[in-house]
């Protein structure tokens, strides 16, 4: 069923609609907020305080259907985690520090010890990779690959012309194709 | 009419932004020009390795969010 049509089972009243939203679209919302954040305590209750909007918003009739949902929900994502970095005078700082260890707390459901030390190896080298871009590539890059944005949705919400977030976007794969070759990371 | 294409096209196309007309013809190119049919490969290579760092929120996040919409739904819609 396409989003649009869970939307309206939801705003008349349907609560089972809005958890089929959360489950189709909750890791891509959710990894781009941790990677915005890089704190595993405050993406979940940015990821909360997101979808809390939604459900008011949604509730309240000011929804355009015009939008598409999942897009609309990222933009409320990423407002959320400016407001975050605003009131805490900090933007995210990409190449300083690397005591992060956000990622940890995450764990991997139906698979083999093994598999999760292969699986958890890669996932850890990889999540390097995409903290040591520098800032404007992360960003796009987590837009467009995590959440799912077109190139013309990251431009119109971040301001910057449709090539420059291309541009943008074609850097930060580059890199981390070199940064895995130079790193010996295969997938 | 595209003269030339360029590793943004190979982006667009990756992430299914190109149209009809644009999309057959990186296609037809992918097979044929071994330096773009490499280019994109690597291109391919890069997100693949981004596809292994997909997070899920803890369940509990989504149960307080589904408990909230339950307990602030309007009366004449509760189920």
């Amino acid at each position: 069923m396409p989003d649009k049509q869970l939307v309206r089972l939801y705003i008349s009243g349907d609560e089972h609609a809005l958890s089929e939203l959360i489950t189709r679209h909750r890791d891509k919302i959710y990894t781009s907020i941790l990677f915005t954040v890089k704190e595993a305590a405050l993406a979940e209750d940015i990821f909360q305080d997101t979808f809390v909007k939604v459900i008011d918003t949604l509730r309240s009739g000011r929804y355009r259907e015009q939008d598409k949902f999942l897009p609309w929900v990222m933009r409320i994502a990423y407002n959320l985690c400016i407001d975050h970095f605003r009131r805490n005078k900090r933007m995210p700082i990409v190449t300083t520090g690397d005591g992060y260890d956000i990622f940890d707390v995450l764990g991997f459901k139906d698979k083999s010890i093994e598999e999760n030390l292969i699986h958890d190896n890669t996932y850890d080298k990889v999540r390097n990779l995409v903290n040591h871009l520098p800032e404007e590539q992360r960003q796009v890059l987590i837009l467009r690959h995590y959440s799912g944005m077109s190139f013309k949705e990251i431009a119109d919400m971040t301001g910057v012309s449709i090539n420059t977030a291309l541009g943008r976007m074609r850097y930060a794969l580059i890199n981390i194709r070199k940064m895995m070759a130079e790193k010996n990371i295969s997938i | 009419m595209i003269k030339t294409l360029t590793q943004d096209h190979l982006i667009r196309f990756m992430y299914g932004e190109t149209g009809p007309e644009e999309t057959g013809l990186i296609r037809e190119s992918l097979l044929t020009d071994t330096d773009l049919h490499d280019q994109f490969e690597q291109l391919r290579d890069a997100a693949r390795g981004l596809d292994t760092v997909m997070a899920s929120p803890p369940e509990y996040t989504v149960k307080r969010i589904l408990r909230y919409s339950k307990s602030t739904a309007p009366t004449e819609h509760m189920m």
